[in-house]
């Protein structure tokens, strides 16, 4: 007969608690759909105290009202659709509601809109509203549904000198046929107003411009009329000053072919290149162009720039403020930004004050962005292939988030091995939380226990130790009955294998006698550790500056009858 | 004799600074104000009404520009001491925002028109009065604002009628204020960003300034999930600022 003798040597209970955080007692409240709330926000599912009732409102979510659901409004002045809910589409402004989706809506279906020179992508009224605004006669494509089809189709208009006879001479203006015929001058097209064969007052000179809308540098004649593109060589150069690129052999030089910044002698700016023409800037510009006050400006960004990383940096080259490898044992604190360089200053974007999006940078195209960390999905993950597929979870082996009905740690599936192994799916980069604010800010995932993600790595471990043969033989961990029964009972596991999985792994397998205090199995309390660290800003850390946390580990780690010795990392606070 | 020549230099040189520090303060603070009361032509009084208002429009346009689209806000997010207005908003987490102000740019004509009536109505009976000092007879028909925002430009049309008669009687009926502005251009990119706002959930400035090479975004995103997007036109320094607040994570999700 087995003389059994239970000792509860131990409870120890690991209790990681997030240092500052409350917890957030999520009351059910009823949610009503207000028109208005009190904030002044329209159509939000908000609780009755935060509803304007002197607005429509109603105990349902918005989706299901008539004056909040979703649909779409057009402003008839503009000729814009957007979505949005009726009662925010306001028809005394003109607006015009229909409560079906923008791309049901006949008047919102987009064509080619042909304005000018110009060409959008564009709702029909839109393009009939264009037209008004800037004055011209609008053509709409509704056969063309393409951006770059659409883009294709825009003819400019041909440009010429356009000659007015007046008391002091021919007057000249470098503009397009049509607007030479509305102003019923005389129409030379392909020349320059500088042109000897015109006879006109306009002369050359060594002035140059910028012309919106347009990257270049231009030299402008003595009416002020933009000639060709700068080139110092042309300066004098009778053709280039009397005819339009393409005419009579006159070419634009290109120059170095990569946008010429900061080039004394060219103005055939690139912004696609990094380069656009500006004022001459003798902060800014390291040359001083030969002839004139502009100059194309170089748009990539210097090293002495503070963002960008001690490096120089391409226009429109993007970055992140720090590896996402780097987010793998996030601190409280760290953060992660998106950074780019557009015309010559470095511009960032914080990711998320959180860490539900990280910035991540594609090593082959070079392309950065800020992406969501889908750490949530992780803990959910059964093998340990399903885990490593997303590529915000890691395999944690050792230690168990979710509980089996007979009190063990949750098994996962070694996908290699097939078998069942202790360990769970973790986030890869651990999210942060709002740590500073000492009112709730973790929240409850359900109303349930754990109450906090925290929470999700706390444990208790109860070990009864058993001594065989009274006197002789050693003082050994053993499982519940309790346990051994349920397990029996829930899966199809042999006794022995019930027996194995039953029985506490949190202390050493024995102890030397009745009175001995257990020593903490140093595999399962570290598994334990970084399972708590990396549920998010849990456990013991220090901040992103380095700054060391409240608590130790040692503080976290509580109980009766334990070797605290044997607790890994125990003083750290870090 | 010596020292009494230098303490008359001393002097002198001492008038001479109190006369530069008078026509200074003349320069800044007087010369201004007697410019705005010269503007007066009795055969010009468009330029009087375009002095007279200008200034007061383009504080205006440039205030409701700075805070979403409104003078006073209702539901807005302060950032840099400034009350942001929200153009789309929800309250809650995981889910994209709804636009607010879908007639963004009428909303803000009748802001302005709102904002400037009262002013409107002291410069043209201001105008009336300058007649009257310089001994015309002056009827004064009042009608409506109407203001446009539009390519490059605010147009501020008042549909004002103004007869004065001295021997010889004139009728004025074509009153107008334009403004140099390119708030147009920048509620239509507005209205682009707050539709991808309210479809994904966010927006990413790089495309609109790969597209407008004269446009800066600068996107600052705060702890509570809302969104400041700071449109700034680089050639005039014009700012449009408002809030979004859309597809927020909470922390700890």
């Amino acid at each position: 007969m087995k003389i059994k003798e239970v000792l509860l040597l131990g409870i120890l209970i690991l209790i990681v608690v997030f240092l500052s955080s409350t917890i957030i007692s999520q009351e059910q409240t009823e949610i009503y759909c207000a028109e208005k709330t009190t904030y002044g926000a329209s159509c939000q599912n908000v609780p009755l105290n935060e509803v304007n009732t002197n607005y429509r409102y109603d105990r349902t979510s918005c989706e299901s009202t008539s004056y909040c659901s979703e649909g779409t409004c057009i402003n008839t002045l503009t000729g814009e659709c957007l979505s949005g809910p009726q009662a925010t589409c306001d028809t005394t402004q003109g607006g015009f509601f229909y409560a079906k989706p923008k791309d049901e809506v006949a008047q919102c279906k987009i064509g080619c809109c042909l304005l000018g020179d110009g060409a959008a992508l564009v709702e029909q009224v839109r393009c009939d509203t264009l037209g008004a605004d800037y004055n011209l006669n609008p053509i709409f494509r509704s056969d063309i549904q393409d951006e770059f089809e659409c883009l294709a189709m825009a003819s400019p208009e041909k440009e010429g000198a356009c000659v007015f006879e007046t008391e002091q001479g021919r007057n000249c203006r470098g503009i397009t046929r049509g607007e030479c015929q509305d102003s019923a001058g005389e129409f030379h097209e392909g020349f320059l107003c500088t042109a000897p064969e015109l006879g006109t007052t306009c002369t050359r000179t060594k002035k140059t411009t910028c012309i919106e809308g347009k990257n270049e540098v231009y030299f402008i004649d003595s009416c002020g009329n933009a000639a060709n593109i700068y080139d110092a060589n042309k300066v004098n150069d009778v053709a280039y000053w009397s005819y339009l690129p393409g005419v009579e052999g006159v070419e634009v030089n290109v120059g170095d072919g990569e946008g010429n910044a900061d080039s004394v002698v060219n103005g055939y700016c690139s912004y696609f290149q990094g380069s656009t023409c500006r004022r001459y800037d003798r902060r800014i510009d390291s040359n001083l162009p030969r002839f004139g006050d502009y100059i194309c400006r170089d748009l990539n960004c210097k090293a002495s720039d503070p963002l960008s990383g001690g490096q120089p940096r391409e226009y429109g080259e993007e970055w992140c403020s720090e590896p996402i490898d780097n987010f793998e044992n996030a601190k409280p604190g760290q953060l992660s930004y998106l950074l780019y360089c557009y015309d010559g200053e470095v511009q960032y974007e914080l990711c998320d004050s959180y860490r539900n999006k990280l910035c991540k940078q594609n090593e082959t195209s070079g392309y950065a962005n800020c992406v969501i960390n889908d750490w949530m999905s992780c803990i959910e993950q059964n093998s340990t292939k399903d885990c490593e597929n997303n590529e915000n979870c890691k395999v944690l082996t050792g230690a168990s988030i979710l509980r089996t009905a007979y009190g063990t740690g949750k098994l996962i599936k070694d996908s290699n091995t097939n078998n069942m192994v202790v360990g769970v799916c973790v986030p890869k980069y651990a999210p942060g939380f709002k740590f500073w604010d000492p009112e709730g800010t973790i929240l409850s995932t359900s109303e349930e226990t754990p109450t906090s993600i925290c929470e999700f790595s706390s444990v208790a471990c109860l070990v009864p130790y058993e001594q065989e043969v009274a006197f002789i033989t050693t003082w050994r961990a053993t499982p519940t009955t309790e346990c051994i029964e349920l397990c029996k009972t829930t899966e199809t596991w042999s006794p022995s294998e019930c027996y194995k999985a039953c029985t506490p792994v949190c202390f050493k397998d024995t102890i030397e006698d009745k009175n001995a205090d257990a020593k903490i199995n140093q595999t399962w309390a570290e598994s334990w550790q970084n399972l708590c660290v990396s549920l998010g800003d849990c456990g013991v850390s220090g901040n992103y500056f380095g700054k060391e946390g409240y608590n130790r580990w040692r503080d976290l780690f509580l109980g009766e009858n334990i070797d605290w010795a044997t607790l890994p990392n125990a003083e750290e606070k870090k | 004799m010596y020292k009494k020549e230098k303490r008359g230099q001393i002097t002198i040189f001492i008038i001479l600074a109190i006369l530069i520090v008078v026509l200074v303060i003349l320069f800044v603070f007087v010369i201004p104000k007697a410019k705005m009361t010269t503007t007066f032509n009795d055969k010009n009084p468009q330029a009087f009404i375009q002095t007279c208002l200008e200034d007061k429009i383009e504080t205006t346009a440039e205030t409701i520009a700075l805070q979403g689209g409104s003078l006073a806000p209702e539901h807005y997010f302060t950032f840099n001491e400034i009350d942001i207005g929200y153009l789309c908003y929800t309250n809650e987490n995981y889910k994209t925002c709804v636009i607010q102000k879908p007639l963004l740019k009428q909303n803000i004509e009748s802001e302005i028109e709102d904002e400037i009536k009262e002013d409107v109505v002291n410069c043209f009976n201001a105008l009336r009065e300058s007649y009257e000092r310089k001994n015309y007879d002056a009827q004064m028909e009042v009608g409506t604002t109407t203001i446009e925002l539009l390519p490059k430009r605010i147009v501020v049309s008042f549909d004002y009628a103004l007869t004065v008669s001295k021997g010889q009687t004139d009728r004025y009926d074509d009153f107008s204020v334009i403004l140099n502005n390119n708030l147009y251009e920048l509620i239509g990119i507005t209205n682009s960003i707050v539709q991808w706002e309210s479809t994904v959930g966010d927006a990413d400035p790089r495309i609109y300034m790969t597209l407008y090479p004269d446009l800066r975004v600068d996107k600052n995103n705060r702890d509570d999930g809302t969104t400041i997007y700071v449109l700034t036109d680089k050639n005039t320094e014009n700012k449009f600022q408002f809030a979004s607040r859309s597809l927020v994570f909470p922390p700890g999700y």
